[in-house]
């Protein structure tokens, strides 16, 4: 039977830290993910996304289990990167490439390929926003929070949480367009 | 393709989101999950270090302070007949030191190397991969 995070938590805070590996499983894929579109870089984004780890498991005792884990971590992680963007710039270089998807829908490799270009253009013009717009597009879209889990993952009100996104959406339409217009 | 979305998604947005979305999550990089397991169990271990290194190095200083305030004449006077003997050339110098007082000092030695791990087995940040 599956542990819920509140029993896993528990279970490290009462000593038994491997139980922490859970969260790990569990997480780790949302949390690197998360990382890896707001530095924009693979190892950053590694060491972002184990340094949000080993501070939540510091910080273990600070979780309030009546709220889900989740957006805790991944403000923890967004706060690690977004830290690790304004320090080091790490922005300016984009990840490129993208994985072969799991899932290839049933249309031929000419529409795969050229879904996967397009795929690429997305992730390469979010990755010229500012940290800001990134972090929460990440969390909005990609990780599928809501407006109130964003606002507490970037630790910022609510209504500024509208007005990043609203910015963010018209910063990537913009950076877009002349991508597919080059395209076609 | 079918793609998960927030609850509130509201209708100006659906396009960014599907775009977002359809972005495949990259794979996480090999060693991940060990790389923080590793750090965790060299934590806990450091936690019980620093306990064990306070437990030694406690009463050790406590009875040395105590046998400074108490006899630090006997203290002051062994150490200068250890400068005079080194200064004259003399091959012998007299001086006592108890039992206890040795015991203390080699307890608040160990206790020093304990701390001097648990320090340096805190890992820096970055190096938990490499």
């Amino acid at each position: 039977m599956t542990r819920s995070d509140q029993d896993v938590v528990a279970s490290c805070l009462a000593g038994d830290a491997d139980s922490f590996s859970v969260l790990v499983e569990r997480y780790g894929g949302r949390v690197y993910n998360i990382a890896l579109r707001i530095t924009g870089e693979r190892d950053a984004a590694n060491d972002c996304a184990q340094e949000a780890f080993i501070r939540a498991y510091r910080a273990l005792h600070q979780y309030d289990p009546t709220l889900p884990l989740g957006p805790w971590l991944f403000r923890i992680a967004t706060n690690a990167s977004l830290n690790y963007v304004q320090r080091w710039h790490a922005h300016e270089s984009p990840v490129e490439e993208l994985p072969e998807s799991p899932e290839e829908p049933e249309e031929g490799p000419e529409a795969t390929a050229v879904r996967r270009e397009e795929l690429e253009e997305v992730v390469a013009a979010m990755a010229e926003l500012p940290p800001a717009y990134r972090a929460a597009l990440t969390l909005r879209h990609m990780q599928q929070l809501s407006y109130q889990e964003v606002a507490d993952a970037l630790g910022i009100p609510l209504g500024t949480v509208k007005t990043h996104l609203h910015r963010a959406r018209a910063a990537l339409r913009t950076r877009l367009v002349p991508r597919t217009k080059g395209r076609s | 393709m079918s793609l998960r979305e927030p609850f509130d998604l509201e209708p100006a947005e659906r396009r960014t989101h599907r775009l977002l979305a359809a972005v495949p999550p990259q794979a996480l990089p090999l060693g991940f999950r060990d790389a923080i397991m590793r750090t965790v169990a060299s934590e806990r271990g450091v936690g019980w270090e620093w306990i064990v290194a306070a437990v030694l190095a406690l009463p050790s200083v406590a009875f040395l302070a105590f046998q400074v305030a108490t006899r630090g004449s006997e203290f002051a006077a062994a150490l200068n007949n250890v400068v005079v003997a080194a200064t004259n050339d003399t091959p012998q110098a007299f001086f006592f030191v108890d039992g206890l007082t040795v015991l203390a000092f080699a307890l608040l030695g160990l206790a020093s190397l304990i701390a001097a791990h648990a320090s340096t087995a805190i890992p820096s940040r970055g190096s938990t991969t490499r």
